[in-house]
């Protein structure tokens, strides 16, 4: 006897994410636990008779379903979408903790000027670069931008007048998938901010690290090794299977790949620091240490700090554990050790640990703070507003001429507009967007909007200068 | 030698703890000794009321729970507490206990840390409620802290290399509950080099890491205070409580209903945010492999909330749950709210009838798990 479950998704980035299930009978005996993957079929063979299943998704949601093993039973069908605001925030709710919508909006003043800028180290110097030309999508719960990060570091600054200025580490990927959600409460306004490599396995095991569930991420990651392996393709991947492998101790199953990933990688500082816990590790564990290994790991510590702080928020603890374990065994008489200490202290001060991706309150790359800043840059370069301009914005950022003449057209009706039915189940508008939802539809559509009715002298509606400050189209001041 | 508050002359393995609840800073504005000067440097640091009664809440559930079903039996509780000025009792009339200044903890530190390594089976329990800091890693503030004018933080302890040192000592499972600001000031990081404080315990770059089984929760992010109601238990640790008592309960192969370290860790989130009424994230530590902390004798309550939707059904609804193997319950008349109720965990018959057939009946077998489990029946009108 069997039964058949799919966790069905037609968001194509989330095809064969994995996820643990474990199946109770009726008896509430755990009879299974095992992975399946998302849109592909898994047949679980059992007695006849009820069974509830358990889905621990890597954000730690769990979703709970009943279904009969019986002969002939239909398939037990998962609609992933149904835990998902936005068909574009279906991959963010499976993989990442936190982005659960809170029922702000980014339409409150709290959110108004909301910014984001992207630095890129090149040749060791941190720099503000263009915004990129990234796919993205506005909803006023939740904005997605998916751009290419490539070989280098980087780090996106998100900040506004009532939102304090935070640098987020953002890993090396093809399309980096970075969503900003309003959260915080009228008076303490804040934002949640995720981001999700293309990589499924890397982020489906840093989701459930990140959760707590070490045991769910063992049980995907028999792969871990494969992750690290794969170094040279999948920088960023390589290194969360190789913070996962220190965290279960699984020293065997590193190799010499975290060596490799320090020489190769040597832009990404998270290379250097597995390494030297490597070595750590395997000394702590060895009945006769050898003193030159550790030599060995307290260079590569130094090593680390050098190349910058680490991308994940799991080596921001390691560096720091790592550098205080010589700090004590000198009994701080290691100036080198004090100086790193000294360089990454205000960095971890500033830190949010609860982050996956190393993250603080800081006014650059290079500086962390302990006061935070408020407000918009007074650079434009490279910088983009999130969501809404605050209307005492539009002059200062260029947007639109102090003097101009506004008139109110009146909010278009509703209706006609074009769309298709989908053979998932969606309302695809013309503009590709899709929806569940017959209202969502129908409001973006007709793009019931202020910022359309409002018009401008020569430049039209307003909607065009806030679309081109939301992609980073500001005006040279 | 201190007199524990609870000490139980157990065989075997057995769980040990140390519980410290910090809300009497004496050199703290109106904490009743010479306030040290400029306290705004470290913020708003002032008198608490919630740290001894969460500290004491914490404990005495501790004392109360069944010994036997814990992973390993209860065998003692020391405790260090420091009141506020403004609750001198926490305990009740009469009721002291020994101070949480630096050099108590400390020595508290040392015989529980012993008292754990008498058996690598053990069960170690480290509990902390009071200000703390952020600078490099979180500073915890013992009753004392400013006690010296050179140093505040002598009266002070650094608790990630602390917690990084006792993983090198035995026992294989530890559990260390932090609940505590992770505030940063101008006073911890503006002077050169930052403060620091020394740990409880150092980690060693040569000894071998003794812990299997890691259960750490530090109540709150960094910038961030751990909220509480004055002269009530903080919301972290009325949720670590109901997460112990069942909220992060789960069955295993045996269908035996156990709270495990990972589904706490997992669980405690939510429910801090049912406590407090708004997301409070905590830091999570290593984890590593989890373990069994405490087996319940049944089901867990588990707070079902029903629904229907198209919702104007639910005013005319008749709706009801029904046990595996007991009898149904019934909401009647029909009234426009959710229905709220306490039930024990496990699989349930839910379901919606209608009296006056304007919707049709609808019902459907769940399995409702702690801590909260809201169900929607979805119905169609005729």
């Amino acid at each position: 006897m069997s039964f058949h479950l799919n966790l069905r998704t037609h968001e194509q980035a989330l095809r064969g994410v994995p996820v643990v299930v474990d199946v109770l009978d009726d008896g509430l005996h755990v009879v299974d636990q095992r992975t399946v993957r998302v849109n592909q079929r898994s047949s679980f063979d059992l007695p006849a008779g009820q069974y509830a299943l358990q889905v621990t998704l890597p954000s730690g949601d769990r979703l709970t379903e009943t279904v009969t093993s019986a002969p002939g039973s239909p398939d037990h069908d998962i609609a992933l979408w149904e835990i998902s605001p936005h068909e574009s925030m279906q991959r963010t709710v499976v993989l990442k903790s936190g982005p659960a919508g809170g029922g702000r909006r980014f339409t409150e003043p709290g959110f108004q000027s909301l910014w984001v800028r992207l630095w890129t180290r090149v040749d060791g110097v941190w720099g503000v670069g263009a915004w990129p030309d990234a796919v993205a999508h506005w909803d006023d719960d939740a904005v997605a931008y998916v751009f290419p990060t490539g070989r280098r570091p980087h780090m996106l600054q998100i900040g506004g007048p009532r939102i304090p200025w935070r640098m987020v580490s953002l890993p090396a990927a093809e399309e980096l998938e970075v969503t900003v959600q309003p959260a915080g409460d009228e008076q303490t306004p804040n934002v949640t901010l995720t981001v999700a490599t293309e990589d499924n396995l890397a982020e489906a095991t840093l989701g459930y690290l990140t959760a707590g569930a070490v045991t769910h991420a063992g049980l995907i990651s028999d792969q871990a090794e494969d992750l690290l392996n794969r170094k040279t393709t999948n920088p960023a991947g390589a290194a969360v299977g190789g913070y996962f492998l220190l965290r279960t101790s699984s020293l065997e199953r590193l190799h010499n790949w975290p060596r490799n990933l320090a020489n190769w990688m040597q832009w990404m500082p998270d290379g250097a620091l597995i390494h030297a816990w490597q070595l750590i590790r395997e000394q702590q564990e060895s009945r006769e240490p050898v003193p030159a290994r550790l030599d060995e790991a307290r260079e590569l510590l130094l090593v680390t700090v050098e190349r910058g702080l680490p991308v994940y928020t799991e080596g921001l603890r390691l560096l720091v554990s790592g550098l205080k374990l010589f700090d004590f065994q000198a009994e701080g008489a290691d100036p080198e050790i004090r100086d790193a200490l000294d360089r990454i202290r205000p960095f971890v001060a500033a830190a949010d640990l609860t982050q996956p991706t190393t993250s603080f309150l800081g006014s650059g790359p290079s500086v962390a703070s302990t006061a935070p800043a408020y407000g918009l840059p007074r650079s434009r370069r490279g910088l983009a507003i999130v969501y809404d301009v605050a209307v005492a914005d539009l002059v200062p950022l260029g947007l639109v001429e102090a003097g101009t003449s506004l008139w109110l057209n009146p909010p278009p009706v509703i209706g006609p507009a074009e769309a298709q039915m989908t053979p998932h189940g969606t309302v695809r508008l013309a503009d590709g967007r899709e929806f569940t939802d017959l209202f969502a539809a129908a409001a973006a559509a007709n793009r019931t909007d202020i910022w359309y009715s409002w018009v401008a002298e020569d430049s039209g509606p307003l909607a065009f200068a806030r679309d081109r400050a939301r992609r980073g189209q500001l005006p040279p001041p | 030698m201190t007199r524990m508050f609870f000490e139980a002359d157990r065989p075997g393995p057995a769980m040990h703890a140390l519980v410290i609840g910090v809300g009497g800073y004496a050199h703290l504005p109106h904490g009743g000794g010479r306030t040290i000067a400029d306290p705004l440097r470290y913020g708003n640091l002032g008198q608490l009321t919630s740290p001894p009664r969460s500290a004491l809440e914490f404990a005495n559930w501790l004392r109360e729970s069944d010994p036997i079903r814990w992973a390993a039996p209860l065998a003692s509780i020391d405790l260090r507490i420091s009141p506020a000025p403004a609750d001198p009792d926490p305990g009740g009339p009469g009721v002291g206990f020994p101070d949480a200044t630096i050099d108590s903890i400390t020595e508290a530190y040392d015989a529980w840390k012993e008292r754990c390594a008498t058996d690598e089976n053990n069960v170690a329990v480290f509990y902390f409620c009071g200000h703390g800091l952020q600078s490099e890693e979180q500073l915890l503030l013992a009753s004392d802290f400013g006690r010296y004018e050179g140093n505040h933080f002598r009266g002070a302890f650094a608790f990630d290399s602390t917690r990084a040192g006792f993983l090198q000592r035995p026992p294989r499972t530890q559990c260390f509950f932090i609940d505590a600001c992770r505030e940063v000031v101008p006073g911890v990081t503006a002077p050169l080099g930052g403060a620091t404080a020394d740990p409880l315990d150092r980690p060693d770059a040569t000894r071998r890491r003794r812990c299997d089984h890691d259960l750490t929760l530090q109540s709150s992010t960094p910038f961030a205070t751990a909220r509480s109601r004055p002269k009530n238990v903080s919301y972290f640790t009325a949720a670590l409580i109901k997460a112990l008592k069942g909220g992060a309960a789960l069955t295993d192969e045996f269908a035996d209903w156990v709270v495990r370290t990972d589904r706490i860790a997992m669980a405690i989130d939510s429910l801090v945010e049912a406590e407090a009424g708004r997301p409070m994230p905590t830091a999570k530590g290593p984890a590593f492999l989890p373990t069994v902390l405490y087996r319940l004798d049944g089901p867990p309550d588990v707070e079902l909330t029903l629904a229907c939707v198209p919702e104007p059904a639910l005013g005319r609804a008749t709706l009801f749950y029904e046990p595996q193997h007991s009898g149904r319950a019934v909401r009647t008349p029909p009234m426009p709210e959710k229905w709220k109720v306490t039930v024990k965990a496990g699989y349930y018959r839910i379901g919606a009838e209608f009296e006056d057939h304007t919707y049709d009946a609808v019902s459907r077998t769940e399995l409702i798990n702690p801590p909260t489990t809201a169900q929607t029946l979805r119905t169609v009108g005729r």
